[in-house]
């Protein structure tokens, strides 16, 4: 969105953009996920992301307006995105993933000078997760050591059928965003198309059941061609570019978690005010209480940190924080899933419950964006490092 | 052999260092060093060298077969399209088969009524199932739960202590087995509006029963559903839980029904979210009319019998959790040896080694635990209850870290990874949630709690 588009926004609009896209997502959308063990179709999810371009969720024109992440270095862009991606996630975190890699893929369209191309994608990690504590160095533009320049090179190398970057994508995505890094160039991403791949689709993967989970590589006869002929970003705004990323998909994957967790809660609580057990509603046993509370407590933290991310006095990037709130809310949200299954007992275990494919949609979101375990590493350098270089500046 | 290979991990001594504890204990006074030298060895191997004798064989024998018919077909059963109630896939049924051949289905006693050996038999029925259970999980979860449902349908004639009755049907079931047609049986309490009532005395006494019998001629009229069920659909027979008519559940009767009895009916099977090799199955029961030779341990023995088996059956439920979280350190153990990132292999990085050193600890410990509680012949309620939802949730916090560690690479289903995960969700929920574990601790201590001298101390 460019800043003539969002200067004219009231919080009114807003609200009844939101407004809107929940009316939508509750008469149209909701009705055809009622089947959680059938998930939408490629086609389904594709009609959807069609209707959200005519909703203004995903913005498919030259200019940046006011779609999904067109810009969201602007507060108002980051709330309605956030806001955007809850909703779709309350009814189908498939669904809202698409949308999320689908805004981002485009605004790296527009960021290389292009128009957005359809049946984009996108990959985010590297070969391993984001790249340890190397990454943080690259990053907070201090110098790499060795091993630390060697680590980025492998894990941002140019994907090979030995070393593939994962995809979760529509069955027919056609571009697909790499981000790649090298000790001479730093940060390049390219825009590969599909037929420069090999591509391996994996079934059955843990989660996002409407989506296809690939193993992706670039053909080694193509890297030549996709680095210099191809729709290409390279040196500071490739590492801008990179950062932006990062806390773009650190932010939409905690308010697709939330949203779907808010639609778990809400049918857990619903159930436990109706089951009988132990003499009373289950509601009415501690257990099912501290189980409840656990899973809208997830919620509530989550969306506090979502709202301060949005705040016009809030930092933006800020990778640091972006990532301390992913490791602080996504595994809390997985956690919470998994009560509010537990409130269900058997039942939550069957596939035409639902509760299951939250928890494993949950769990997906708590591993694509880097897991706990590489951000608690990465923040620990962060704090080591910042200051470091702090001192060092001039 | 180690997954990982070469002599040290970077942070480390390597064994010939002469600073390495295992060159440090090669310098020690010979008397000593008898003692207190060890060589290096797989943890599992000398977990196993502390067991009796007996025991170390049947550990031994349960791996074998689990590496050798579980274990291959762990992704692709798990994988297959979700067949019909009653319908068994190729793989599945020819890993029934084997397992009958080889004793798995028949060995909770010696001969004549089983194929366990007599030197066995003193050694608590619970450790071996332990022992064997965790091997068969650490395989496939869903193949384990297919073999170890089998026996939870046994545990109430077992318990019933009714010789006639143990020689009329495990006798046959056995030599059908035995011979390659393996007859199976089904243990079925959970109804659709008692889950946990079925497991927790509490909630028994404020429920009533769904399923009712009523007297009819020389037996009894059974009516109503039972649900998830594992195995319900490919039993033989079936222990079922009924009340008796305008009865409670203090009334519950065990009723041996033969799957194939007028009036019994497969509604359906579940599509579950892991385990999925074996079955959970609704049942009906439209008056179906079982005999009084029947009944199983008497009239209104039938919670009796429930709880006794569930005391006999939470502990293997721990022991299934260990073998699933022993799998998912085996899983990530590989996968940080041979991945290589900028010179180094992940297990080259210090906080990779913590993680992996606390799955292997909360593991361990968890085994300990199973262990501990199953060398008894009579468990307790309190320790089986104990067992089964702690070893459970530790199970799915050590998978996490090993999902944690493996990022995106632990999402494909090749990977194995998420297919433990989701097999393990189900230990913290059948066998009593954990919730209601917790409260089955507290039921049976109340009553040294209630008359403790600290408890009598009452404070206005």
């Amino acid at each position: 969105m460019s800043s003539h588009a969002t200067e004219s926004l009231t919080a009114q609009d807003l609200l009844a953009c939101v407004e809107t896209l929940r009316r939508y997502a509750t008469v149209s959308l909701a009705p055809r996920c009622e089947r959680p063990e059938h998930p939408l179709s490629a086609a389904a999810l594709r009609e959807a992301l069609q209707a959200l371009q005519e909703l203004g969720v995903l913005n498919p024109d030259d200019l940046p307006a006011w779609g999904c992440w067109d810009d969201d270095a602007h507060p108002w862009v980051r709330e309605w995105s956030w806001q955007a991606l809850k909703e779709l996630g309350r009814v189908n975190v498939g669904l809202a993933v698409a949308v999320h890699m689908q805004a981002m893929s485009w605004q790296l369209d527009r960021r290389a000078g292009g128009a957005p191309r359809s049946h984009g994608a996108l990959v985010c990690n590297g070969i391993l997760g984001l790249g340890r504590d190397a990454v943080v160095a690259d990053v907070l533009g201090g110098t790499l050591s060795d091993e630390q320049g060697s680590w980025m090179a492998d894990n941002w190398a140019w994907p090979d059928p030995e070393h593939p970057r994962y995809l979760y994508a529509l069955r027919d995505w056609a571009w697909v965003w790499v981000p790649v890094w090298s000790r001479d160039q730093g940060w390049t991403w390219c825009q590969v198309s599909r037929d420069q791949c090999e591509v391996e689709a994996l079934p059955r993967a843990h989660g996002l059941d409407e989506l296809t989970l690939f193993a992706v590589s670039v053909r080694a006869e193509h890297v030549e061609a996709a680095s210099q002929q191809g729709v290409v970003i390279r040196g500071q705004a490739a590492r801008e570019a990179w950062v932006h990323v990062q806390a773009m998909h650190a932010m939409g994957l905690l308010a697709i978690g939330a949203g779907s967790l808010t639609t778990a809660w809400h049918r857990a609580r619903d159930f436990a005010e109706m089951r009988h057990q132990g003499g009373q509603i289950i509601i009415g046993h501690a257990a099912v209480q501290a189980l409840l509370a656990e899973a809208s407590g997830s919620i509530h933290e989550a969306e506090q940190a979502l709202r301060a991310a949005v705040s016009p006095l809030a930092h933006w990037p800020d990778l640091r924080q972006r990532w301390t709130d992913r490791l602080r809310h996504q595994a809390n949200l997985s956690a919470g899933a998994s009560a509010a299954l537990q409130v269900f007992g058997g039942m939550g275990y069957m596939q035409d419950n639902g509760m299951e494919k939250t928890l494993r949609d949950l769990n997906v979101l708590r591993l694509m964006g880097g897991a706990p375990a590489e951000l608690r590493m990465i923040l620990a350098t962060w704090d080591r490092v910042q200051p470091r270089l702090r001192e060092m500046a001039p | 052999m180690s997954p990982i290979g070469s002599s040290a991990l970077m942070g480390h001594l390597g064994a010939d260092h002469p600073l390495s504890p295992r060159a440090a204990l090669a310098q020690l006074h010979p008397l000593v060093k008898g003692v207190l030298q060890y060589q290096p060895a797989a943890l599992w191997d000398s977990d196993t060298a502390r067991l009796p004798w007996r025991m170390q064989a049947y550990r031994r024998r349960a791996r074998d077969f689990a590496q050798q018919c579980l274990a291959p077909l762990a992704l692709s059963v798990d994988a297959e399209p979700h067949v019909g109630a009653g319908a068994l896939s190729p793989a599945v049924r020819q890993v029934l088969v084997e397992a009958g051949r080889q004793g798995w289905l028949t060995d909770l006693l010696p001969a004549p009524l089983g194929t366990s050996a007599w030197l066995d038999v003193g050694y608590p029925l619970v450790w071996r199932t332990c022992l064997r259970v965790e091997e068969f999980a650490r395989a496939c979860g869903g193949l384990m739960l297919l073999l170890s449902a089998h026996y939870l349908g046994m545990g109430p004639i077992l318990v019933s202590g009714q010789l006639p009755l143990l020689w009329q049907t495990l006798r046959p079931a056995m030599q059908s087995t035995l011979n390659g047609d393996p007859h199976l049986f089904a243990f079925a309490i959970t109804e659709p509006g008692a889950g946990s009532d079925a497991e927790d005395g509490h909630g028994a006494a404020a429920n009533q029963p769904g399923l009712r019998a009523w007297r009819e001629g020389a037996g009894w009229r059974l009516r109503g559903d039972k649900v998830y069920i594992s195995g319900g659909d490919i039993a033989r027979q079936l222990t079922v839980f009924a009340a008796l008519n305008h009865e409670g559940f203090e009334s519950w009767t065990c009723f041996l029904v033969d799957a194939d009895m007028p009036g019994f009916e497969v509604l359906r099977t579940e599509l579950k979210m892991g385990m999925r090799a074996s079955s959970a199955a609704h049942l009906r029961f439209n008056d179906v009319w079982v005999p009084d030779a029947r009944v199983v341990g008497g009239l209104r023995q039938g919670w009796a019998l429930n709880r006794a088996t569930l005391n006999l059956s939470r502990l293997p439920v721990g022991a299934m959790a260990v073998g699933l979280a022993q799998a998912a350190v085996d899983v990530v153990t590989e996968f940080v040896g041979h991945v290589r990132l900028g010179g180094r292999r992940l297990i080259d990085h210090q906080d990779v080694q913590l993680t992996v050193a606390q799955m292997l600890a909360e593991t361990s410990a968890a085994r300990a635990m199973v262990w501990q509680g199953a060398r008894t012949w009579s468990p307790r309620q309190c320790v089986a209850s104990m067992v089964k939802f702690h070893c459970t949730d530790t199970a799915m916090r050590v998978i996490e870290m090993g999902m944690d560690l493996m990022g995106e690479h632990a999402l494909p289903h090749r990977a194995r990874l998420e297919k433990i995960y989701r097999d393990a969700r189900l230990t913290q929920i059948f066998e009593g949630t954990n919730q209601v574990n917790r409260l089955s601790v507290v039921e049976d201590l109340q009553e040294h709690w209630l008359t403790s001298p600290l408890t009598q101390k009452v404070t206005p």
